[in-house]
């Protein structure tokens, strides 16, 4: 008995996750792109092959496991790259038709499999989840270390009816110690764990085993040495050089977006949760919405402290999201929206019993919504796809060919610094190019990093503060250098989007990056 | 039957789900055009006015208001002041509004002791260079003599 359970969950988990991975491979960007959000990929990249460390709040687990990936032998850095996001984000979509199964214990096999199964492709194939998935950016990791705090909460509220190891409760919690080093937005599940604990603690639980769990949180966020350990060694991509104390708080507190949180102003908030309505619908279709509102209604939970804790997790992510003054806050409703797909899964069951004039009406509608679920994959496909979306690949590549030589390329922004980064010092091309991007160099750090990386070229004397706001000491580069030609890019917001770069030569370039 | 379907709980399903449906279809973006998320740097001050624009000449210290944009903070946005002596000096501001776009500082009284057209440029990062400035505007110190009329009382 215990076997066929055991081979049924394998095949749940086995279906979901390859089919969502077979997917997910066919539509991964081979170069780099800024399709679905994903303007931080060279950052990104450029850290995983340098040994560096990306922008606030420093991503030291992604890093890592970028790093190790970079070791299996297949395919090229990039692919690599990106195996960090789509592999774990269908490892994902498999463990969470799994622990759906796990939560509908109480129903019949004949309910729980099938809605098991559609709410783990529901999960995968949402376009939101699909769309990080198949970029060079940490959700898709951060999908499966949501699952698996979920995972951890579910055992903790439930673990002593089914004798659930202690080692998992320990793997489980560093897991999340971990998952703090790979976005730190998961600190937001911190108060539902505390929560769990605390329940677990009345049910039974030693306190032995909620201390061992507590300092297998902190053993996980450990990875965050990282950072000191490996700004040491000044790579070229070096945010916040966090040697010293200063300069760690300043990369994981993410100083210099924390002027962003909370930045929205009212009606912009009415706005956002009228977007998030209309996200919804786009993320799981009518029907979807439906369920899932039927789900977080109507559902008889075993306990209401799930309910309870799900509810909590839906309504703090998408708070911060919308509070959140960025245009990618977006990508902080991911937690919210695997929320939204536990209630369809809720939904669905709550529905597959109804019947009318003695026909199996649930079962008609969950076959109408596992249709208009597969039938909304190519939509997904194209608007998701960034294969054909490789403007930042052809911009640098294009200055890698182009640019004068031993040029000093002073750059605006991140759009036009971090794919040159990744040619310049993640594929190590054009050694003999410097590249100084003036927004930063208004940094002690940016300007110590550059002294370290360009030992031969003649920098002004670095400031005594943290920052001084200005992009005079950038400026200064050229005017110290004279021998090198120099080339500055800048954007231009017009009618469309585009990178102007202009060299001292009098070579100039157009790129056009969006319409 | 419907009596029977309509608990409290179906009526809220129907509620959210209808609510949840008629704003998404109000078809509102997510982007609120902010999707700058590098560290900027402010570089030339701009300026929209400056309040008062004329001062009598005597008065004491008096507090001017600068409204504008690309003000930094107290520490790094100086306003320069040409007085009637044609001595230039700097004003560190008494107050810069965090969105960088309102800027108050006061003047002494001793530099508005001449009836004079006073000069004034705002400033970012005077200690480095005199490139990110914007100026000159002016403020008038004249004077302000008032006569007196006796009020007679029918």
């Amino acid at each position: 008995m215990t076997k066929k359970i055991h081979s049924s969950n394998a095949f749940l988990f086995l279906s979901v996750s390859l089919t969502t991975g077979l997917f997910y491979l066919f539509t991964v960007s081979q170069r780099l792109t800024w399709a679905n959000f994903g303007n931080d990929g060279g950052d990104f990249l450029t850290a995983i092959l340098t040994g560096g460390i990306p922008h606030p709040t420093g991503y030291p687990t992604y890093t890592i496991f970028g790093i190790l990936f970079q070791k299996i032998p297949i395919g090229d850095p990039y692919f690599r790259a990106a195996m960090l996001s789509w592999l774990p984000a269908a490892i994902g979509a498999g463990l969470f038709a799994l622990w759906m199964k796990q939560v509908l214990n109480d129903q019949s096999t004949a309910i729980s499999t099938p809605t098991a199964l559609l709410v783990g492709l529901v999960w995968g194939w949402m376009p939101f989840l699909w769309s990080q998935a198949v970029i060079i950016e940490v959700h898709g990791l951060q999908s499966l270390f949501l699952v698996l705090a979920l995972w951890w909460i579910w055992i903790l509220l439930h673990g002593e009816r089914r004798k659930v190891k202690s080692s998992q409760f320990i793997l489980l919690s560093f897991c999340f110690g971990l998952a703090i080093g790979n976005h730190i937005t998961i600190l937001l599940f911190l108060p539902a764990i505390l929560f769990a604990l605390w329940i677990a603690y009345k049910n039974g639980m030693s306190k032995h085993s909620i201390f061992g769990q507590l300092l297998s949180i902190g053993l996980g966020s450990l990875v965050y040495l990282y950072l000191p350990l490996r700004a040491g060694q000044f790579p070229p991509i070096n945010w916040g050089n966090p040697q010293t104390w200063q300069g760690f708080w300043w990369v994981i507190s993410g100083n210099p977006y924390q002027n962003l949180v909370a930045a929205t102003s009212i009606s912009q908030v009415f706005t956002r949760i009228s977007a998030l309505a209309g996200l919804l619908i786009q993320q799981f279709g009518y029907p979807g919405v439906i369920l899932g509102v039927i789900g977080a209604v109507q559902y008889k939970h075993q306990s209401k402290n799930l309910a309870i804790i799900l509810a909590y997790i839906f309504f703090a992510f998408s708070f911060f999201a919308i509070l959140y003054g960025t245009d990618d806050s977006i990508t902080y409703l991911l937690a919210a929206f695997l929320v939204f797909a536990i209630w369809i899964g809720l939904g669905i069951t709550t529905t597959i019993p109804f019947v009318w004039k003695k026909q199996p009406v649930g079962y008609a509608l969950l076959a109408i919504y596992a249709i208009t679920v597969l039938a909304a994959i190519p939509g997904t496909i194209q608007t998701i796809n960034p294969r054909q979306q490789t403007q930042p690949a052809d911009y640098a590549e294009y200055l890698m060919e182009h640019l004068p030589e031993n040029a000093i390329l002073l750059t605006s922004e991140d759009c036009d610094s971090f794919p040159v980064w990744y040619y310049h010092f993640g594929l190590q091309q054009r050694s003999d190019l410097v590249v100084i991007v003036l927004p930063l160099s208004q940094f002690r750090w940016y300007q110590e990093t550059l002294t370290h990386t360009y030992p031969e070229i003649n920098f002004p004397d670095l400031i005594s503060q943290t920052s001084n706001k200005s992009a005079a000491w950038g400026e200064r580069v050229p005017d110290l250098n004279p021998g090198r030609p120099v080339c500055r890019s800048t954007i231009q917001k017009a009618t469309s989007n585009s990178i102007y770069v202009l060299c001292s030569t009098g070579q100039n370039y157009n790129f056009v990056i969006s319409e | 039957m419907l009596y029977k379907l309509m608990n409290k709980k179906t009526i809220l399903t129907i509620m959210l789900g209808s609510l949840i449906i008629i704003l998404g279809l109000l078809g509102t973006r997510w982007q609120i055009g902010q999707a700058v998320t590098e560290p900027t740097v402010p570089t030339i001050p701009i300026i929209y006015s400056i309040s008062p624009e004329t001062i009598c000449v005597g008065s004491g210290d008096t507090v001017a208001t600068i409204r504008g944009e690309k003000f930094i903070d107290t520490t790094y946005t100086k306003v320069k002041w040409l007085d009637a002596n044609y001595i230039y000096s700097y004003i560190t501001p008494d107050y810069v509004s965090l969105d960088g776009t309102e800027l108050m500082f006061t003047i002494d009284a001793p530099k508005l002791s001449q009836v004079w057209s006073a000069s004034l440029w705002v400033v970012n990062h005077p200690e480095i260079n005199d490139d990110e400035i914007i100026g000159p505007f002016y403020i008038d110190i004249v004077g302000c003599n008032y006569i007196y009329l006796p009020l007679v009382l029918k």
